[in-house]
């Protein structure tokens, strides 16, 4: 039977270098455009080039959150990707091989074997030998039955920022693809396509983004009005990097690249202590040099927004590679307390969503407010529904000192522990910001009253905030005693899994925890009373979720499922664990 | 106004009597009134050492950060808000000890920032242990044979390292020193002044008359400090006689020039406005 699967995974692999990332979200935004909903990733070793690189994209008729099991589509650049993904081919599978580097003998019965000379042809179109993957998306393109016009419009705006006759060259290798295939392989017939869907039955409303969760923190961070970003180059977060040097100036926006991420750090908060909106982005390591400035913003009062991408540590660990290992390291990093913010948001839209209320939250509060996301959030990419940009609402300081009293107080004292902030070098009073302890003036004491009061002051920012933050999110079915709970990325494996269990009849409900810091304390409790069996998802070896909890409401959790070799986490993880519970 | 009046808080002064550090607190606030600068238009970063008690009693914007990284601080200070003179006041542990990578850096991207480093050649808020500019031999706590490693030469270090002004006071001497720190917040760049600030409490050899001894004005003679190499030269004097003045000078644009290119209005005044939509649409 054609065309019966509405759900399947192609897979592009090579070496490093031969630009399968590029050609990998040349394919996801086709598919894209095309109406359906796709969920891309990246595999790679930390390697400028000749690892072996694999990309991707898991496209479906229906909302996905993950990457499925299994390949559909394989395009082989060189032997080694053949081999490497031959057991993990599905029923069905079709395989296009570069068969100027790879020798027939690796045809088998085990999928439709499609040898192209993807090398010649892209020579043959006037190109270099690096455009064989766009040969390469053109053959994929007639086989998936996609529109060639697509395509290429994909092609154009991906290179963009390329000469046009590079554009031009790129485009006209994909057609000398395409061409070969219509050519050749006219009689294939496969199990999926990419014929192209109807807006109307597109399963979101209006048009679809296509983003990585650092595509969407640099549009939230955009969206809020930051104005200075500082970070120094550290896997996960260089494409946060990428693309605020290459749009700063449009956006009437700094990047800065510091000589380390304690200047990093610095420089942020000292462009922030002026009154505008700074953000600095790294992984654990860079965190780690940041912790002591840190908390200076904690003590000193002032608003930042500290992007950590975590990857598997300890140490250098696994740089390419993702895991959750440095929650308990956030929660507690610096010395002594201060009030600090900790959110995970578990999917790009959440990652949009969750940068502007960072801000926010940092401007309100004047702390620092943490985003841990990981490296499986920074990178892939997924279908997330256009962003309403009525509902991105600003809350920042208007306030000018010209306006204070005479005695204008840094650090008064207040109900909340919130006291007035200026926007600094407009006329009128001066003041100090202090990171050593200080009166309301700012001035340096170390009085026990002054201590206390001080303390108590920015202590009670938080009580303020536990009133108003917003509840953890609760998905899935009320009646059941099958809880799961977890944090941050695992959101899209676990619904995903949710809707598994669900076909098989089996209900669950799953709390999702993006909101660390503070603890929502009474909601968790409430939600681990309500189930019997309950499921705790992360991505660590020691349950550093489980210590938050059992810290923050008393609770043991003993069931846990805990990954921390640094792959994703699989829906069928998390299934095969929900079913022996 | 009386320079009390303008510049000082009030706040009471806690340096050892006689303490070099009041030299400089003087000498910054008259070049201030020289340059006609108020306190609302001037920032200033602190490090952590004896130096960073000037920021409970120097009235402008300031910024007690932690230990190093008061020029980090300041750069940031500088980019958002251009508009400001940009101080960063440091001591010779704090800057060239911990904070040694940011002056480097500094010196290269050339913030239109002023730093003064109070070098008094020690640890002294920590009472007594050696320092990178530690004279050889010098007995301290940490130290009880003496000093053994070579001075850190922080001129010689900024002008390898790019820095577009470089300069020497004595904190013995404040109109001599009121005259490089105006020289300096003048000068369009990153200004680097080590400023001899002699220890009376702990340290019992580099003292004032130990330095009055010695020191010599570089205006007094006909140096130029326009050539880099003669610059780098002068700057390793050091010994029977020690220079002070103004050691090399060149114009380069600065951070922000490269940062903010074509913007007149400060980032920290800008509108925080976007065409979100436009962006968006380079992700469908």
């Amino acid at each position: 039977m054609a065309n019966d699967k509405t759900d399947f995974t192609f897979r592009i692999a090579g070496e490093a270098g031969q630009g399968i990332t590029s050609a990998g979200l040349i394919f996801s935004k086709t598919a894209a455009r095309l109406g359906f909903f796709v969920f891309d990733a990246i595999d790679y070793p930390s390697l400028i080039r000749g690892g072996h690189n694999v990309f991707s994209t898991r496209v479906s008729r229906e909302k996905i959150y993950s990457l499925g099991q299994g390949v559909d589509f394989l395009v082989a650049l060189n032997e080694n990707a053949v081999k490497v993904h031959l057991k993990e081919l599905s029923q069905g599978a079709v395989v296009v091989f570069n068969s100027d580097r790879i020798s027939s003998k690796i045809v088998s019965k085990k999928a439709a074997f499609f040898g192209v000379p993807l090398i010649s042809l892209a020579k043959a179109a006037g190109g270099q030998e690096v455009m064989m993957n766009n040969v390469a998306l053109g053959i994929t393109a007639f086989l998936l039955k996609a529109d060639f016009a697509v395509l290429s419009s994909v092609i154009k705006d991906v290179f963009s920022g390329a000469k046009p006759e590079i554009i031009d060259l790129n485009i006209k290798a994909a057609k000398a693809g395409f061409d070969y295939a219509k050519n050749n392989f006219k009689e294939a017939k496969l199990l999926f396509n990419l014929s192209k869907i109807a807006p109307k039955k597109a399963g979101l409303k209006g048009a679809k983004l296509l983003l990585s969760g650092n595509d969407a923190i640099c549009l939230g961070a955009v969206a809020a009005g930051c104005k200075f970003f500082s970070a120094y180059p550290m896997t996960p977060i260089n494409s946060l990097i990428s693309y605020f040097a290459v749009k700063a100036k449009d956006l009437n926006m700094v990047y800065y690249q510091p000589e380390d991420e304690i200047a990093g750090i610095n420089s942020a908060i000292g462009a922030s202590a002026t009154g505008l909106r700074s953000m600095v982005a790294t992984s654990g390591g860079g965190f780690s040099l940041m912790v002591e400035a840190f908390g200076m913003a904690g003590m000193v009062e002032v608003p930042l927004v500290v992007v950590e991408g975590q990857r598997p540590g300890p140490s250098s660990g696994m740089p390419t590679l993702s895991g959750q290992g440095d929650l308990g390291f956030i929660l507690s990093a610096s010395q002594d307390d201060f009030p600090r913010i900790v959110l995970a948001p578990g999917d790009p839209e959440e990652c949009f969503w969750q940068t502007i209320e960072a801000f926010n939250l940092a401007d309100k509060y004047q702390c620092p407010v943490v985003i841990l996301v990981d490296k499986n959030l920074c990178e892939n990419r997924e279908s997330v529904p256009a962003f309403n940009e009525a509902s991105v609402k600003i809350d920042h300081l208007t306030m000018s000192l010209a306006d204070q009293k005479k005695d204008y107080k840094r650090y008064l004292l207040t109900k909340t522990g919130i006291s007035p902030r200026p926007i600094v070098g407009r006329k009128g009073n001066t003041f100090l910001a202090n990171s050593y302890e200080h009166d309301e003036k700012g001035f340096f004491s170390d009085d026990a009253k002054i201590r206390k009061d001080m303390m108590e002051k920015r202590m009670r920012k938080l009580k303020v905030l536990k009133k108003e933050m917003p509840k953890p999110l609760v998905f899935g079915s009320k009646e059941t005693d099958i809880g799961l709970i977890s944090w941050g990325s695992n959101k899209g494996a676990i619904l995903q899994a949710q809707a598994i269990l669900q076909e098989r009849g089996i209900k669950t409900k799953f709390m999702h925890l993006n909101f660390l810091f503070p603890f929502p304390a009474k909601a968790v409790g409430e939600f681990l009373n309500s189930a019997k069996n309950i499921l705790l998802v992360e991505q660590n070896i020691s349950g550093q979720l489980v210590s938050l909890i059992r810290r923050e409401t008393g609770f043991e959790i003993k069931n846990k499922l805990l990954k921390y070799d640094g792959r994703m986490i699989l829906p069928e993880e998390i299934v095969e664990r929900v079913k022996i519970t | 106004m009386s320079l009390k009046d303008k510049f000082q808080t009030g706040q009471k002064i806690i340096w050892c009597p006689g303490c070099g550090n009041t030299g400089i607190f003087q000498a910054i606030q008259k070049a201030f009134q020289e340059l006609d600068l108020e306190p609302w238009q001037v920032f200033v970063a602190y490090g952590i050492g004896c130096h960073g008690h000037l920021a409970n009693y120097l009235k402008t914007y300031g910024f007690q950060g932690i230990h190093g990284r008061a020029l980090p601080l300041a750069t940031g200070v500088k980019v958002a808000n251009k508009n400001l003179a940009v101080l960063a006041v440091a001591g010779d542990g704090d800057q060239l000890g911990e904070g040694g990578n940011h002056l480097i850096h500094a010196c290269r991207k050339n913030p239109d920032i002023t730093c003064l480093i109070h070098n008094n050649q020690l640890y002294s808020l920590t009472v007594g242990q050696a320092s990178p500019t530690s004279e050889k031999g010098l007995k301290t706590k940490t130290t009880p044979a003496g000093v053994v490693d070579p001075q850190l030469n922080p001129l010689a270090l900024a002008i390898a390292s790019g820095a577009t002004f470089v300069a020497r006071g004595f904190a013995g001497d404040i109109a001599h020193l009121t005259q490089i720190i105006t020289k300096a917040i003048r000068h369009r760049g990153f200004a680097l002044v080590d400023i001899l600030q002699p220890c009376v409490t702990l340290n019992y050899l580099n003292t004032f008359s130990w330095f009055k001894e010695r020191i010599y004005k570089l205006e007094e003679t006909d140096y130029q400090p326009q050539d880099k190499s003669i610059a780098f030269k002068k700057a390793l004097e050091w010994g029977s006689r020690i220079p002070i003045g103004v050691f090399y000078q060149e114009q380069r644009p600065t951070l922000e020039d490269n940062l903010l290119v074509g913007k007149k209005q400060p980032l920290a005044e800008s509108s925080l406005k976007v065409n979100l939509k436009k962006l968006l649409s380079e992700f469908k």
